[in-house]
């Protein structure tokens, strides 16, 4: 098992370069994770998380740096070629599904997502029946609903299909990018506990990003605390499990401390 | 009035093609699409020239069919490849149609009275009950097409693209493909209605397309208003009727003793009542 199934290497994106707006969000960011590891990323607001699952999906160019999954460069593949083998859950539910399409119509398509598209019929029938088996054991009754619009499903229901959406073909990567955050505590946590289990279950190498720094330390085996686009705390196994909330917070302040700190010397240089 | 019905079902058929075509850009890929003011007359152009040629009719449409395509696949490719805006490329591709058109007619018409046409026996123009029935046979192919065709993987990739595009990249699927595809069958289907219209009425004009846009989005709107289902064969169904329908409308319109140059007033009005109506229909509930 390779240490760096998922290499990060120096990844740097600069909006609005050479101007007074300039903005680093991503700052020579690298680090590896192992096949099949289950990393959490935290971070306060604009430290890069999601410019780095921009950068990873391909929906967005980066300034310089290399991302290489399973051995190969990913960088070069546009968007829907890197999606056969990259799955990512987003925060809104009408994001992560296909509102105008049936549910069995969401799943199908993706089915079909590591196969060109043809012209036999898109939702096949046999595949009926896994549908019903992937839905039946989440207790939803969602498997008496795959004709039903999606969008008359709620949000947890949306995000619980997004997830099996995501991995009905077992990806290389997972991406969760605070999938839970929309929906209220109690669903969250219901929702949660099914990505544990997919996560655990299929294996997939998954990098989550959660607001939330309890289901940060009590998800996955490896933390990493993203900080103005680099790497400012990282966590693993044993050392993460030891981790309480207010190491994690402190860590989060200490970096917003040092930030403020920078931002009081540029205002005596001026 | 078995006059006006006959008249209007036999426009509403006619008609029909271009909705079904507005309904795959403006419904399904919710792109609207302006190329088909253009594409309408490159069709009825291209199928007119092959039947002067002596092209057999049914041949002749299928040149329709063809240059509708070709003529969405400039829209198609002024949006996709050069990122030109939705609007603004149909904009740009229905001006570069009206001297694409002139050059392919030689001249601002062309006329087709007594070439032979889509059923032999029958000659231009034509208002015969048997043209009617094959009218009838080539929508009702179409309608199983399209339904067929958004039921297959394509189709659903296609959906898809109209439901949420960065949410289809992220299920591997080819925007730039699918909107491509989608465009130039929509404006396939206008193309075929504008060659069968111009052998139905006996020539090709360069002026047959004004109009035909909002036309296509009046007949969608009132067809939709017909049902609540959000099941694609019913929608291609009421729309087909919607495009009767609007005929109807138009003809009792005539008979009120509106003029035949009103009509495109009445249609557009037609669409903003439509467009009102659709979007406060969620407050009108809440009164009730």
């Amino acid at each position: 098992m390779a240490n760096d199934f998922l290499k990060i290497s120096n990844l740097r994106k600069v909006y609005n370069p050479d101007t007074a707006g300039e903005v680093i969000a991503l700052d020579d960011l690298s680090f590896s994770i192992a096949e099949g590891e289950f990393a959490t990323i935290v971070g306060s607001n604009a430290a890069g998380k999601t410019t780095l699952f921009n950068a990873i999906t391909g929906s967005l160019a980066l300034t310089s740096g290399d991302i290489v999954l399973d051995g190969k460069s990913i960088l070069k593949s546009p968007e829907f070629k890197r999606s056969r083998f990259i799955s990512r859950v987003r925060q809104n539910s009408n994001d992560s599904v296909m509102v105008s399409m049936t549910l069995a119509e969401n799943l199908a398509m993706a089915k079909l997502k590591d196969r060109s598209a043809g012209l036999s019929k898109g939702v096949k029938k046999e595949w009926g029946d896994e549908f019903v088996a992937l839905l039946k054991p989440l207790g939803l009754g969602l498997e008496k609903r795959l004709d039903d619009k999606i969008d008359l499903l709620s949000g947890g229901q949306k995000q619980t299909v997004a997830l099996l959406m995501a991995t009905i073909v077992k990806p290389k990567l997972l991406l969760l990018d605070e999938h839970t955050a929309a929906l209220d505590p109690k669903v969250s946590k219901k929702v949660l506990e099914i990505t544990n289990r997919i996560v655990k279950d299929s294996g997939v190498t998954t990098l989550m990003i959660t607001h939330n720094i309890h289901h940060a330390i009590e998800f996955g085996n490896r933390l990493i605390l993203l900080d103005r686009g680099k790497v400012g705390f990282e966590a693993i196994g044993e050392q993460k499990q030891k981790l309480n909330v207010v190491d994690v917070v402190e860590k989060l302040e200490s970096k917003i401390a040092e930030f403020e700190e920078d931002i009081s010397v540029l205002a005596v240089k001026k | 009035m078995a006059g006006i019905l006959f008249t209007s079902f036999e426009l509403g058929l006619l008609y029909a093609l271009v909705v079904l075509g507005v309904f795959l850009t403006f419904r399904i890929l919710n792109f609207p699409d302006l190329t088909v003011d253009g594409s309408f007359v490159t069709g009825a152009a291209a199928t007119a020239i092959a039947i002067q040629a002596g092209v057999p009719g049914l041949v002749a449409i299928l040149a329709g069919f063809l240059a509708g395509f070709l003529a969405g696949s400039l829209t198609a490719f002024l949006h996709i490849r050069l990122g030109i805006g939705k609007i603004l490329a149909g904009i740009l591709s229905l001006s570069m149609l009206y001297s694409i058109n002139l050059r392919l007619m030689g001249g601002p018409n062309i006329s087709l009275l007594w070439q032979e046409n889509i059923i032999g026996w029958l000659k231009t123009p034509l208002n015969d009950i048997n043209a009617i029935i094959f009218l009838f046979v080539i929508i009702v192919v179409a309608k199983v097409f399209i339904d067929w065709f958004l039921q297959t993987e394509f189709g659903l990739r296609l959906r898809a693209t109209g439901d949420n595009e960065s949410t289809a990249q992220s299920f591997a699927i080819n925007t730039k493909t699918t909107k491509f595809f989608g465009i130039a069958i929509s404006n396939g289907l206008v193309g075929l209605s504008g060659g069968l219209i111009a052998q139905f009425q006996g020539f090709a004009d360069i002026s047959m397309g004004v109009g035909v846009i909002i036309l296509g989005f009046a007949a969608l709107m009132l067809g939709e208003a017909l049902t609540t289902s959000n099941k694609i064969p019913t929608i291609t169904t009421v729309i087909i009727l919607g495009a009767i329908l609007f005929q109807v409308i138009i003809n009792i319109a005539l008979r009120l003793g509106l003029s035949g140059t009103d009509l495109k007033l009445v249609t557009a009005l037609i669409v903003v009542i439509a467009l009102v109506i659709g979007s406060n229909k969620k407050y009108l509930a809440y009164g009730k």
